[in-house]
């Protein structure tokens, strides 16, 4: 039966892998993911995982390799993060394109420039348009879940599309919490294995895969389809949440939901800082105010439908987006208020942007951010996108300014 | 008809020991007279039936254009960077699927990167170093044309000395054109130890068709250098694409040359080398060489290299002249 | 507006036409827009250019559906379904045709209603050029006329595409008096009138695009060698043709066919499958007895 072990967010990925009984693995090193790669070499090395495991020279490379080991019929797990994620950008698109079933693992890490090496979201949005499926973990149980189910999701025939499956850099990869792994008989039973009818490459059925398409009319149609695709996972997903639920245990939804029930103030957050969010709408609870939480979970296809459900009717929202889009703002903010725009009953949303580069949210900031959505619900117009960046935050930035020789005005 | 297929032979002696059975097939994109697809179409005769093309982006993109293609194996177009470990996560797939008994080792194919000059020289080249080095069992062919074929023949680092592309255009302050001198991919490569290397035209198929038998027998990295004669970027009439072929080799530029575990050895030293003028002339692309003045600093400038090339070949191999 | 479509083989200059009557238009103080297109074809594969001239800002863009007038640098094209020069002709259009056969010939594939305009451009360009590189210049030209715009005009056009070449000051010459030999063809055509009505083909319903599995939906071809069905014998101009008696069975035609479009009979003698061969002549140079004789493609 189940154990459970106390595991980092890197390790659940790994187990993941292991568990899903991967058949190939390429790798390539990047801070925070690295882990990963790690403890799958060292099974690969003693024999404890059948898997091939091969050390890539990029990240490009890296995703070539899986892809193209996906259109041959392997199962393949493969991970990164941040810049390695961007290098091998050209590689996401083209795999989404070649409709193969790889899993693969970000661990979120701001991007450069300024270099950095804690978690925000910018990279793993970045991808959202690439085709792949994404979903966006909380905890380290939900990183070993994510991935078996994800693998489901994937090698569905409804679906067949890779996937990201997320995880911050740090605050999860890095982090053990208790961890509850799935026996392995368990989950051949959940996830038979792949047996491709549509890509693969066999000396005795020839086929030809990704040829070069001519033509705007034919392109739109291969095009289109990636997205009815992704429509698909909005369902297939609940058969696969619920059937995982009755063999394991727990439930997960395309969004996770904390004490939004009779909730008038609501926080939308993703990934491991909805952690802490939860912990601010437990603290608000206590004084008295009604207030909850949505994390989004599956983020593409984006949960339009869910999302407009659950918030609307509420007396505000705020969309703490941890990533920034220069010049527009929070990412997921749009997507949510459009999600909302048809309702009648649509709340005020606020944009926040918060936890950049893995900056803190301090329960102060949480406050802040209560205020407005007070404010907000008693009609009052807010400034948006508003950054949460602390008075003292800022007189320390302006310290370390002044020392690296910066004319610093009072 | 009885002729053994090339793929069942040690070495052939003769063009009547080619396989007659075609692996690509008439109907492709590519340009009339290409060098390149003359080339690969005599490799793949070598290299058999059961094969899968990684392709990176270039010219022979266009070999498949859905819903069409020219192979009787199978084909997997990648990118312009990554080919080679395209051929790396199939040659992988393979293998473990057959070691976990989820393929059956019968269908099995060979892994045959096919790629242009401008990636293999450029763009790719980390990525096919980093499957040399890990010791691949793959192909590896590079139709040379010497320039960006598929986006209008622009300079790419194959292009030679003193060619003319649309972005080494020849002016008053650039009179011959391309500046720089061509890329030894073939020394870059053999530093790697591959398991073998040679570089093949496609106007010696003899010659060709034996390299890839050669190969066929071992294991690891087997790198192929097609020198790829192209009517549309060197600017001839597509019939003459032969003998461009045959000049290059001729007159010294275009080496015919193995390497078994970086070991070289020239296939085909001719007794005196042709001048290369007789190479250059005829091509648009060199014609500012020729007129309206003859450039001779430029002309000798090639002669030179080829010459000194040649010197070194003899002087450390003891070839006969 | 008028819009003007080319259609050429990828090699026969249809741009640089398009391009001539552009510029020649521009010159005459007209608002023109000219472009391209091109499949992923090359050399010797059908391909279009598109012009447009009005007197307003155009508010169009890409390929032009119904044309006004449509210019077929040779007549193999007609029946080319890869070219479709005749689609979406009507009664007002003009078909101008390169060909050496009649207009009663040609009408026979030609829709009945549409004008047609024949004459044999490849001779006048072979007669004072001595290379069909110029096709493009006289047909440019030509259009030039038939859209009512002076030799000046044609001849400033003509100019300023040569100006991008790296002709020889003596072969300009030659393709300005081609150019003027060009335009006085045309002395008993009428020119290109613009639409009176601007109707355009009726509005197509929308179709409902539903979810296909993975075998349908991926751009991929479980076909195997099925390329030959694109019967790429129509980008010949001239055509390999066998004399048996001087044939010594050598291979080497076969050999050297990058198309694999020769292949060898029971007594080894060369067959050329002309549905694929593309007409690159190799065979006709390579062979040593000179058993492939080069012939013009008549279709």
């Amino acid at each position: 039966m189940s154990q459970g072990k106390l595991l980092t967010g890197n390790a659940a990925a790994a187990w993941g892998a292991r568990l899903a009984d991967v058949d190939y693995i390429p790798a390539f090193p990047i801070t925070p993911q690295t882990e990963i790669i790690e403890l799958l070499a060292q099974w690969a090395a003693e024999g404890e995982i059948p898997a091939r495991f091969v050390t890539m020279d990029s990240e490009h490379s890296m995703l070539t390799a899986a892809g193209a080991a996906a259109a041959a019929g392997a199962r393949v797990f493969t991970a990164t993060s941040s810049q390695g994620l961007l290098y091998g950008f050209e590689m996401l698109y083209t795999i989404a394109g070649w409709r193969v079933p790889l899993v693969l693992v970000n661990v979120s890490r701001a991007l450069a420039s300024p270099i950095t090496l804690e978690a925000d979201h910018n990279d793993i949005l970045a991808a959202r348009d690439s085709g792949f499926v994404q979903i966006h973990s909380e905890t380290c149980q939900e990183v070993v879940d994510s991935i078996l189910m994800a693998y489901r999701l994937a090698e569905d025939q409804r679906v067949m599309l890779p996937v990201l499956v997320n995880l911050d850099g740090f605050t999860l990869s890095f982090t053990r919490e208790p961890v509850t792994l799935p026996a392995a008989t368990e989950v051949a039973e959940f996830l038979p294995p792949y047996r491709p009818n549509h890509a693969f490459i066999r000396g005795d059925k020839p086929m030809a895969q990704g040829a070069a398409v001519l033509g705007g009319a034919v392109y739109s149609y291969f095009r289109y389809q990636q997205h009815l695709a992704q429509e698909n996972v909005l369902t297939v997903h609940e058969d696969i949440a619920e059937e995982f639920a009755s063999r394991f245990g727990r439930r997960y939804g395309l969004i996770d939901t904390f004490q939004l029930d009779d909730a008038d103030y609501v926080l939308v957050m993703s990934n491991a800082f909805a952690s802490k969010g939860k912990a601010a709408v437990q603290r608000w609870r206590a004084q008295g105010v009604k207030a909850g939480l949505l994390r989004l979970r599956v983020l593409r296809p984006f949960p339009a439908a869910a999302i407009a459900a659950a918030l609307k009717g509420r007396k505000a929202v705020a969309v703490i987006d941890q990533n920034l889009a220069p010049g527009s703002g929070g990412i997921t903010y749009p997507e949510i208020v459009t999600a909302l725009y048809q309702e009648k009953n649509r709340p005020p949303v606020l944009s926040v942007i918060g936890g950049l580069g893995g900056k803190d949210i301090s329960a102060a900031e949480f406050d802040a951010v209560l205020h407005d959505l007070e404010r907000a619900a008693a009609g009052e117009r807010i400034v948006s996108p508003r950054l949460l960046y602390t008075r003292s935050e800022q007189e320390r930035t302006r310290a370390l300014l002044k020392i690296a020789g910066k004319e610093v005005t009072a | 008809m009885t002729t053994p297929t090339s793929q069942e032979l040690e070495a052939i002696k003769s063009l009547k020991q080619i396989a007659r059975e075609e692996f690509i097939l008439p109907g492709t994109a590519v340009c009339g007279g290409c060098g390149g697809l003359e080339a690969l179409r005599l490799a793949a005769k070598a290299i058999g039936p059961k094969t899968v093309f990684v392709n990176a982006a270039g010219c022979f993109t266009l070999l498949a254009t859905f819903p069409y293609t020219p192979f009787k194996g199978s084909w997997l177009y990648t990118t312009m960077a990554s080919a080679a470990a395209g051929a790396q996560g199939v040659r992988d797939a393979l293998d473990v699927l057959i070691a976990r008994g989820k393929l059956p080792a019968e269908d099995d194919v060979e892994v045959v990167v096919v790629a242009g000059d401008g990636s293999t020289y450029d763009m790719a080249l980390s990525a096919t170093s980093g499957a040399i080095f890990r010791g691949l069992d793959f192909w590896y062919f590079c139709y040379d044309n010497e320039s960006y074929g598929n986006t209008g023949m622009q300079m790419s680092s194959a292009t030679p000395y003193g060619a003319r592309t649309p972005t080494t255009p020849v002016g008053e302050k650039a009179r011959a054109g391309t500046e720089h001198g061509k890329k030894d991919l073939f020394e870059i490569w053999r530093a790697h130890r591959p398991a073998y290397l040679a570089t093949v035209s496609p106007r010696f198929p003899i010659d060709l068709t034996n390299k890839f038998l050669k190969a066929k027998k071992l294991r690891g990295p087997k790198l192929f250098i097609a020198h790829a004669p192209c009517p549309t970027g060197w600017l001839y009439d597509p019939e003459q694409t032969g003998d461009y072929a045959r000049l290059a080799v001729e007159t010294g530029i275009f080496a015919l040359k193995e390497a078994v575990d970086g070991v070289v050895t020239h296939t085909y030293v001719p007794r005196r080398h042709r001048p290369v003028e007789e190479y250059l002339q005829g091509q648009g692309r060199y014609r500012h060489l020729f007129e309206p003045t003859r450039n001779e600093t430029a002309i000798r400038q090639i002669q030179e290299q080829v010459d000194r090339y040649w010197v070194n070949v003899h002087e450390t191999t003891g070839a006969a002249r | 507006m008028l819009r003007i479509r080319f259609h050429g083989r990828g090699g026969q200059g249809m741009k640089t036409a398009s391009r001539i009557l552009g510029s020649a238009a521009f010159h005459a103080g007209l608002v023109v827009q000219d472009s391209p297109v091109y499949g992923a074809e090359r050399r010797g594969a059908p391909m279009a250019a598109f012009t447009r001239i009005a007197r307003e800002p155009i508010h169009e863009r890409g390929a032009i559906t119904q044309p006004d007038l449509v210019v077929v640098a040779d007549d193999s094209l007609l029946s080319d379904p890869a070219a479709q020069p005749l689609a979406g002709c009507d009664r007002a259009s003009t078909v101008l045709v390169n060909s050496t056969k009649d207009e009663t010939t040609l009408r026979s594939i030609t829709s009945a209603t549409t004008r047609l305009l024949v004459a044999d451009f490849t001779t006048l360009v072979l007669q004072s050029t001595q290379t069909l590189a110029s096709l493009s210049t006289a047909l440019g030209v030509i259009a030039t006329r038939l859209v009512g715009l002076t030799l000046a005009d044609a001849l400033a056009g003509l100019d300023e595409e040569l100006a991008a070449t790296h002709l020889a000051e003596p072969q300009k010459a030659v393709n300005l008096q081609l150019a003027q030999a060009a335009y006085a063809l045309a002395d008993s055509w009428t020119p290109v009138q613009e639409r009176a009505d601007e109707t355009f083909t009726p509005a197509q319903p929308l179709a409902e695009v539903t979810f296909d599995p993975p075998r349908l939906a991926v751009p991929s071809i479980y076909a195997v060698g099925n390329s030959p069905e694109r019967k790429t014998g129509n980008w010949r101009q001239f055509r390999p043709v066998l004399h048996p008696d001087l044939c010594t069975r050598c291979w080497i035609c076969f050999v050297r066919c990058p198309e694999a479009a020769i292949s060898l009979d029971a007594n080894e003698y060369p067959i050329v499958d002309y549905d694929e061969c593309k007409g690159c002549l190799l065979c006709v140079h390579e062979c040593p007895t000179h058993a492939f004789t080069a012939e013009k493609e008549e279709r």
